[in-house]
């Protein structure tokens, strides 16, 4: 094999120097599709399946003052907001909101944002539900907060980081409505109806009950930036350190 | 924002590939079989570019361009494989709205050969999965699920070889547990088999039976995790007979295919084109036919 490698390198020297028209030329690597022309083809396929749902799609749902990027803590907060908000509507005693990272797949742009925005950042069908849990239960659920080094949260905030060891992350003093974390109490807690069934490995819900709402997480963001916009109120989230990794 | 400035740096390098000189085998060694694999994983339904103002990749992707950068590289004219790594659905409206319809006839247009399952494409249930691979014109691989109680059961195949250049190419494909990733009632009775000794199982058959001269491996595993879960970097370093793993699922950007040996010391290509479309990855193979010696080329790589 290495002298494979040696001939190779050999041929490169020889053949560099004095290229051919029957020249083999490695052109490998990844490619930006930025600029370039477009198939026409292609665009044609795709014609009557945009006409139908751009109608539909780039309505402009409200104006954002702020740029919320996907994997960024404005972004995290923003949808658990809203989660929550929802969530409270059918069972006004929920305590708070957890979701995942995974689940946010797009960004919100500075300025208008339209449907569209909202189905790229939210693309899946899923629905909020309220899982009732025992506080001693929620002991791997703050560690998998720590895990991730933060998760979208609402209505409670923690404190994160990492310990001796930089790979394990550990957290401390998680506040619940402004309250310290009381394990022997029993909360509820939004969140989708795909973690609550053990999505992205989230295995703490098991032993809590489900109630569902019949509302999707996609249409609870919708609908606060449309009420937002109704009451002439822009899009305005802010960062308020409800997860702090200071620990 | 270091993920940002990361992919900047990438969309750099890979512009300056076309700049930088490149390997040039002359006809000196006329013998020598040449391909070129172009690959994409996760598109998630990303069929339009970016918006002008999206904050992370403004104006960047779309299958329209893609397709007419697949169809200049077609021209060049060697011959070309095209491969998707899975996630095909999933992430915009016109998947919500077409559950994945138009994403397969615009592979369909754009000659796609082969591509794996991701975990997303369950996400419009069992039963819709199979009916788009049906309008499918290009084979879905996969070797590590049990899919023999289920609807996908006729429809997808462990592995496929095809004759480019002169060449066997074996293609098998592996994809990543299901089980606490998709909900149970989207994929159903389909049961996840170890992935690592399942292609390890193809691969032999293709190399050694069926005397394919490249043994590639698409994959939905993911590029690499800091547990011991399994990834396209374990599953290279514990493989035999596979040349080429291209990967998906873990949205990884590379500056360049990573090379890693294999149980037996010899170097795999792992390779992964980040995801929505936003670039393409390509891979030249040369092989020598009297040695049946190898080459991946990969960026300013090259092994063999």
């Amino acid at each position: 094999m290495k002298k494979n490698r040696i001939i190779f390198f050999l041929l490169f020297l020889v053949i560099a120097c004095k290229p051919t028209k029957n020249d083999l030329v490695l052109n490998a690597g990844y490619r930006p599709i930025q600029d370039g022309k477009e198939d026409s083809v292609i665009n044609q396929i795709i014609a009557p399946y945009k006409m139908a749902l751009d109608s539909e799609m780039n309505e402009v749902i409200g104006i954002s003052n702020v740029a919320m990027e996907k994997g960024g803590e404005l972004l995290k907060f923003f949808v658990a907001d809203c989660v929550l908000e929802y969530a409270r509507i059918i069972y006004p005693e929920t305590d708070f909101c957890l979701l995942n990272n995974g689940g946010l797949r797009a960004s919100i742009p500075l300025g208008d944002i339209t449907v569209g925005n909202i189905y790229e950042v939210m693309p899946f069908d899923n629905e909020i539900v309220v899982v009732s849990l025992k506080g001693d239960q929620l002991l791997p659920m703050f560690q998998y907060i720590a895990d991730k080094h933060g998760v979208p949260i609402a209505g409670m905030t923690i404190q994160i980081g990492p310990g001796f060891d930089k790979e394990f992350w550990k957290y401390k003093e998680p506040m619940i409505g402004g309250k310290l974390f009381d394990p022997t109490k029993t909360y509820k807690i939004a969140t989708s109806d795909y973690l609550a069934n053990g999505g992205d490995n989230m295995t703490f819900w098991s032993t809590g009950t489900i109630e569902t709402t019949s509302i999707k997480i996609r249409d609870a963001i919708i609908n606060h930036i449309r009420l937002q916009t109704a009451q002439h109120v822009k899009i305005n989230p802010g960062l308020d350190g409800r997860i702090s990794a200071t620990y | 924002m270091r993920r940002r400035r990361f992919i900047q740096s990438v969309l750099l390098t890979s512009g300056g590939i076309a700049l930088s000189p490149k390997l040039i085998l002359g006809n000196a060694f006329p013998g020598i079989k040449r391909l070129v694999i172009l690959h994409t994983n996760d598109m998630h339904s990303h069929i339009d570019p970016f918006a002008a103002n999206d904050p992370r990749y403004p104006g960047q992707g779309g299958i329209a361009k893609r397709a007419a950068m697949i169809e200049e590289i077609r021209n060049e004219g060697m011959d070309v494989l095209l491969f998707d790594c899975g996630d095909i659905f999933q992430g915009t409206p016109y998947f919500n709205y077409y559950l994945g319809e138009l994403e397969i006839k615009l592979m369909n247009q754009m000659k796609y050969d082969a591509a794996t399952i991701g975990n997303h494409d369950f996400d419009g249930g069992l039963e819709n999965l199979g009916s788009k691979i049906d309008m499918a014109e290009f084979s879905f691989i996969n070797c590590n699920y049990d899919l023999s109680n289920s609807v996908l059961a006729t429809k997808v195949v462990p592995y496929k070889i095809f004759k480019k250049s002169g060449l066997k190419i074996g293609v098998l494909g592996v994809g990543i547990k299901l089980e606490g990733l998709v909900d149970k009632k989207l994929f159903g009775s389909i049961l996840y088999n170890d992935p690592i000794e399942n292609a390890n199982r193809i691969a032999k058959i293709l190399r050694e039976e069926k005397k394919c001269d490249l043994v590639v491996c698409l994959s939905h595993l993911g590029y690499e995790y800091k547990g011991d879960q399994v990834s396209d970097l374990l599953l290279a370093a514990q493989s035999s007979d596979i040349d080429i793993i291209f990967g998906g699922h873990t949205h990884t950007f590379l500056k360049e295919a990573t090379i890693i040996a294999n149980k037996h010391g010899k170097n795999v290509t792992v390779s992964q084109a980040g995801w929505a479309g936003l670039i393409l990855g390509r891979v030249d193979v040369a092989i020598n036919p009297e040695t049946l010696e190898v080459s991946a080329f990969s960026g300013t790589n090259e092994i063999s």
